[in-house]
């Protein structure tokens, strides 16, 4: 073995109380870094597989759309709430089928609303109230095609009833959100009793009578809470106000079109502007209940568009091969000339998909202060290290070592150092794995579950990791050496002869 | 051969506001295979001079001529390549590296230059040293479980391994009992007549003035007297020509 190392091996060995400073440092270092890694990949593995076996699929394509869209909607900070329709949908459905990497695809259509049953609900008192639970919780309403999306999402089992079917007018919820249901209307709800879904979005306030065809539950873990209810397309186009009407625009003689941008009060206000009609002598209520009678016309409004998507989702044979098939999709809808946009499936997911990286930064930024405490405190004994080490570095000098052999000898030490250390930690990081996982700590919340990546604290750390981690022990360790360094090269030869 | 050279040599060192002139002026020359005591009172300057002749430290004015090289315009680089084919060390201390044995103690300063010879040949030499200061059965322990007189053998066979020109010895016996330091000035003794190789001590041990066959003494930084065995003072001392009127340069 090089003398270099020899002396460094040794002298690690030797100067125990300064080994054991630096030693905990590394070790404490390495397992924090190696746990929290192996922690948010863990989550984001299970986020990932979660939210691709569940919500998303590898792949989703939407409209066009300023803010960035999710399966859950279009996240804007400035309240825009309207979800983009894919234009073009059937030409856009055709290419992501023809695409040879997909291989399954289904289209969804996304309202919000509440559950509610064509009932009174009101308390008798504070105690009914409380026992009641709350008011219908918030449903994220999915539109779907049952003739594909059940099969794209395998992980949605059948708990009792049946799926809803191609032609169906219906919903599935899961047992929780029935009995909260029924809890508040003090009834036992039921597959095949009728619930009403109240609506809201920018067309305003709709409702539907729909019947529960079927309870859902999931095989994902981490997933049950989600208030996501099934009902058929058109049904969630109605309450997402997807109706032929939405669009229709209204005519306006240019004289209205020029009192809308009008800023004086008067002339808005004015007797001229109200058209007097002759005072009606006789009401004709035959008439007038005929007029009201007759529906077609808001029916026709009401009625869905048949054609409107929000979103394709698509699930790949090769879930690595997303970005070649966004990169390929988008490129022949530009082509296409088809404002549609592909999003991975973390955009899909939103701030969800988000929410391993928010935590990475943190975790990252958290691991960059007690990287620059550890830098400091290692400094400082490796500069008493050398201090006390003036008359061996001197006669080293003396004896005709340069001052790059001080350095590398001071480096080679270090990183002897920083490399033993790091691999103690590295094995007692694997060791308390092995102990957590055996343990098999269970989320006691939904934010700890999804930290967890699911129901039970399973930790799977990678070999990247553990390399990447021991590189940044390395990095700290050669940034703690540089100074004491340059304290030993200033240490002249001429020391060695001072006996003090 | 002269093999080191001191002409007018001068050496001031700052003392806060103060600078102390520790060599006020110095001349002699030493001859390749010379055994030769630097002798004075503490303060005298011996040190300082041991000091610049070993290319630890630089004169602040004259010249230092160390193998035919003057020291003064080396760079650092220079001086530590000068002092490493050039120079052995023997420390008051012994100033041995803890953590490596015996052994490697010794083989230490040729693992810092170009290798010399094959691996072999170096281990031989390393054995033989060792041998010839007699810690063949010490070879694999560490310093600190050596005796003040082993480890100055072991300094020894270090300041040897590179078959140096000159060893410098600073006060080699001043932590030693009087026996074993015999024993250290007769072994440096003998590798001085064997070996050829210059020895330069600075001591007021009486024992090594009485072996050395040149004796330069120092006062308050001036040389007073400069002596070969059997021979009468080479020349006038650096304090008789001051009083003289010469200014101290000789």
């Amino acid at each position: 073995m090089p003398v270099l190392w020899r002396i460094a091996f040794r002298n690690i060995w030797e100067h125990k109380a300064k080994s054991f400073i630096i030693g905990t440092l590394v070790v404490l270092g390495v397992v924090v870094i190696v746990l929290g890694n192996a922690m948010i990949d863990s989550s984001k593995e299970g986020i990932r597989k979660t939210f691709i076996e569940s919500f998303t699929g590898d792949v989703m394509i939407h409209g066009p759309s300023e803010s960035a869209v999710s399966v859950f909607g279009v996240e804007s900070m400035d309240g825009e709430m309207e979800i983009p329709t894919i234009p073009d949908y059937e030409k856009v459905l055709a290419e992501v089928k023809a695409d040879p990497a997909v291989e399954k695809a289904t289209s969804m259509a996304l309202a919000y609303g509440s559950l509610a049953l064509d009932a009174d609900e009101v308390p008798q008192d504070e105690d009914d109230e409380a026992q009641r639970g709350p008011q219908a919780g918030f449903a994220l309403v999915n539109g779907v095609d049952p003739a594909t999306y059940f099969d794209m999402f395998p992980s949605i089992l059948l708990d009792e009833g049946r799926y809803l079917k191609p032609g169906d007018k219906g919903i599935m919820v899961n047992r929780e959100q029935l009995e909260a249901l029924g809890k508040r209307y003090g009834k036992t709800l039921k597959v095949g009793d009728k619930i009403l879904v109240n609506g809201f979005g920018t067309a305003g306030f709709k409702i539907r009578e729909v019947e529960v065809v079927g309870l859902y539950k999931r095989k994902s873990e981490g997933t049950e809470g989600a208030p996501t209810v099934y009902v058929d397309v058109d049904t969630a186009r109605v309450l997402g106000g997807l109706t032929l009407g939405a669009d229709e625009a209204a005519s306006l003689a240019p004289e209205q079109t020029a009192l809308l941008s009008s800023d004086d009060l008067d002339s808005l206000f004015g007797e001229d502007l109200v058209e007097e009609a002759a005072p009606v002598k006789k009401v004709d209520l035959s008439n007038t209940a005929g007029i009201l009678g007759d529906t077609a016309k808001r029916e026709a409004l009401n009625q869905a568009d048949t054609g409107a998507w929000h979103f394709i989702l698509v699930r790949l044979k090769n879930s690595a091969a997303a970005p070649a098939f966004m990169a390929g999709i988008t490129g022949r809808l530009k082509a296409a000339d088809i404002d549609a946009r592909a999003t991975n499936w973390q955009g899909a997911a939103g701030s969800f998909g988000k929410f391993a990286d928010i935590i990475r930064v943190v975790f990252v930024i958290a691991i960059l202060i007690i990287a620059v405490v550890a830098v400091i405190i290692m400094m400082n004994t490796l500069v008493v290290s050398v201090i006390e080490r003036t008359g061996e570095i001197g006669t080293m000098r003396a004896l005709g070592a340069q001052r790059g052999y001080v350095r590398k000898m001071f480096l080679a030490e270090t990183l002897a150092l920083t490399l033993f250390f790091g691999l103690v930690g590295s094995a007692l990081a694997l060791g308390l794995v092995a102990v957590l996982n055996a343990i098999g700590i269970e989320a006691g919340s939904d934010l700890v579950r999804l930290l967890f990546g699911g129901k039970v604290l399973h930790l799977v750390p990678r070999v990247g990791s553990f390399v990447s981690t021991i590189l940044m022990v390395f990095a700290v360790g050669y940034l703690a050496h540089i100074y004491p360094v340059s304290v030993a090269l200033k240490i002249e030869p001429v020391r060695a002869m001072q006996n003090d | 051969m002269t093999i080191v050279e001191l002409k007018d040599v001068r050496k001031v060192y700052p003392l806060g506001k103060v600078e102390v002139e520790a060599v006020k002026g110095v001349s002699f020359s030493i001859e390749k295979g010379d055994f030769i005591s630097i002798a004075g009172p503490s303060g005298s300057g011996k040190t300082t001079i041991l000091n610049m002749i070993g290319c630890v430290d630089r004169p602040t004015a004259g010249v230092v001529t160390i193998a035919g090289k003057q020291t003064k315009d080396l760079k650092d680089k220079a001086l530590t390549t000068l002092r490493h084919d050039t120079l052995g060390f023997i420390f008051q201390t012994f100033n041995l590296v803890p953590v490596l044995n015996v052994r490697e103690n010794v083989e230490f300063p040729l693992l810092l230059g170009k290798e010399r010879g094959t691996k072999k040949e170096r281990e031989e030499w390393i054995d033989y040293l060792i041998e010839e200061v007699g810690l063949t059965q010490w070879a694999k322990h560490r310093p600190n479980e050596l005796s003040g007189g082993q480890r100055q053998r072991v300094a020894i066979a270090r300041a040897l391994v590179g078959k140096p020109q000159i060893v410098l010895a600073d006060e080699p016996t001043a932590n030693l009992d009087s026996k074993t330091g015999e024993q250290i000035l007769e072994l440096m003794k003998k590798i001085n007549r064997e070996m050829e190789t210059t020895f330069i001590f600075s001591t007021h041990d009486a024992r090594i003035v009485n072996i050395a066959d040149h004796v330069v003494r120092l006062q308050d930084g001036l040389v007073i007297e400069n002596l070969r065995r059997g021979e009468d003072a080479i020349a006038a001392s650096s304090a008789e020509r001051a009083e003289a009127g010469e200014g101290g340069r000789s």
